[in-house]
């Protein structure tokens, strides 16, 4: 069952909180978190975000296409890593 | 020939007239259509070359024709192999792309030219690449983004980044 649009998107009261001192001192830093749960709010973007994926803090630069997502859809829990010691025509593209 | 780099692997015969069903390991779906030679195997290093006659996308695979393959038991044989081409015949990239084996390797420094470490891994992530740095025996992973990566200098195998705080404990 969906979440009660009366309650609104959940967010993380102190990831909020850190967001909007950030914003206000226009410091950028990299922000370590559990909440996985949190709704990515327009605030969030151009933040970048350690997200906790249960072993490792995993960089998420949050950009617009983004919000209303939650932060753990961004930082696999599991991941395939293909296939050992091969090369594949995959490629890394960095992001602006 | 350089070296051999995946682009498929053969899931099995698909039909009676020994075409194969082929699971694109590739960015690059859309090169399936202009292959003709290909290398098969299951390691890069015992490959058979093949010449691909026909091909086309079925939903989220490919379908595959070879010369002198002309029956299902034939193409059975090739179930479970991966499908190679050299590197020269890669897909040219865009600026600011790379192939992950290309990183891989590479010297990782700041702006200010101290070492931090060497990429050993590359993770192709929703929200952005990550590369796995490692560092005096630890891992630190840094986001492909702009605002970090500065330079990406494959001739030199070195890459400039600007560490963001709270980006390394």
């Amino acid at each position: 069952m969906a979440r009660s649009l009366k309650k609104g998107v959940y967010i993380d009261r102190k990831l909020l909180m850190k967001v909007q001192e950030m914003l206000k001192t226009g410091q950028k830093k990299v922000i370590k978190t559990w909440a996985r749960d949190c709704t990515i709010i327009p605030d969030f973007v151009g933040f970048t975000f350690a997200v906790h994926n249960g072993k490792q803090f995993i960089p998420v630069y949050i950009t617009e296409n983004m919000v209303g997502h939650k932060l753990g859809e961004f930082a696999p829990t599991r991941t395939f890593r293909g296939h050992p010691g091969t090369k594949a025509e995959k490629a890394s593209k960095m992001k602006k | 020939m350089g070296d051999l780099c995946i682009i498929g692997k053969i899931l099995g015969p698909y039909g009676l007239k020994g075409k194969v069903c082929v699971k694109p390991i590739t960015d690059f779906v859309e090169r399936f259509k202009k292959l003709k030679r290909v290398y098969i195997g299951d390691n890069p290093i015992e490959v058979e070359e093949h010449y691909v006659v026909s091909s086309f996308l079925r939903d989220d695979d490919v379908i595959l024709q070879f010369r002198n393959v002309n029956d299902r038991t034939a193409a059975e044989s090739f179930s479970g192999k991966f499908i190679y081409i050299p590197e020269e015949e890669l897909v040219p990239l865009p600026e600011d792309s790379y192939y992950v084996h290309d990183l891989i390797g590479l010297k990782v420094c700041d702006v200010n030219g101290n070492k931090i470490g060497v990429i050993t891994d590359v993770w192709l992530l929703p929200a952005n690449d990550v590369y796995v740095v490692e560092s005096k025996g630890k891992e630190i992973l840094i986001p492909a983004i702009s605002d970090v990566v500065k330079k990406v200098d494959l001739e030199n195998k070195m890459v400039i980044i600007e560490l963001m705080e709270g980006l390394i404990d």
